[in-house]
């Protein structure tokens, strides 16, 4: 029988390990074309930053394949992995607040409300973490056969 | 008890995002862009925005003080010490 309990923790978890993924893959591109090839700049398009700018955004990338990573054991293991998933939406919280400064500060005009429509996508995703967050092992007495298996 | 960090959580997250969703109507982030050179340099042929910059010795000098005495110069040194 196919398991379907933290259904919805699992594919949230998904969704967001591919976007951290994606998002991680065009950074380190980007420190990559920056950096090791920079007659390619061109192909950065509206990125217009130096060589520390393309260190950071490695940095960045690394981190988001880092992250990404950790919440892969979300989706496979939930219940033992929930704390991934409070982690996940204390980090969601904190970029929010930074893209909102950002829009705040005036200085992504450019990018008109960008940041605020990715700080408010960002929120929604952490109160799913918290709501859809699976219950503790001893609360439930309950853990798939999986979970039994890795733990 | 156990749900307390949810609850928390929960109205920080919601708190946010009222602040998100009024922060447009309540405040214009172009207000306060720093003008850089292209958007304050004017066009070629057209007049030059007045500006007021400190000159070697510390005095702030204003460019329309020099207007109408003839042509201006203007040269802008990294530095007049190397």
């Amino acid at each position: 029988m196919k398991n379907h309990r933290n259904l919805g923790y699992r594919m949230l978890s998904g969704l967001t390990v591919a976007l951290l993924f994606l998002i991680g893959t065009a950074l380190l591109r980007g420190f990559l074309v920056g950096t090791v090839m920079p007659g390619s700049r061109a192909e950065l398009g509206p990125v217009q930053t130096n060589y520390w700018g393309f260190y950071m955004m490695g940095f960045a990338g690394a981190a988001l394949w880092a992250w990404g990573a950790c919440l892969v054991w979300a989706v496979i293991a939930p219940t033992s992995a929930r704390t991934v998933g409070t982690a996940t939406a204390f980090g969601l919280v904190v970029n929010a607040i930074f893209r909102l400064i950002a829009w705040f500060s005036g200085e992504y005009a450019e990018v008109h409300n960008l940041p605020r429509i990715e700080g408010a996508i960002m929120l929604l995703l952490a109160l799913g973490f918290i709501w859809l967050r699976p219950p503790r092992i001893t609360e439930t007495g309950l853990a798939t056969a999986q979970e039994r298996s890795v733990a | 008890m156990r749900s307390i960090g949810k609850w928390i959580g929960t109205v920080a997250c919601v708190l946010l995002l009222f602040v998100d969703a009024t922060m447009a109507r309540n405040f214009h982030p172009s207000s306060v862009v720093k003008h850089d050179v292209p958007t304050a340099a004017g066009e070629i042929g057209g007049q030059l925005p007045d500006f007021t910059l400190p000159d070697i010795n510390g005095n702030p000098v204003t460019l329309s003080h020099f207007y109408g005495k003839g042509p201006i110069l203007l040269t802008f040194d990294r530095s007049l010490d190397w």
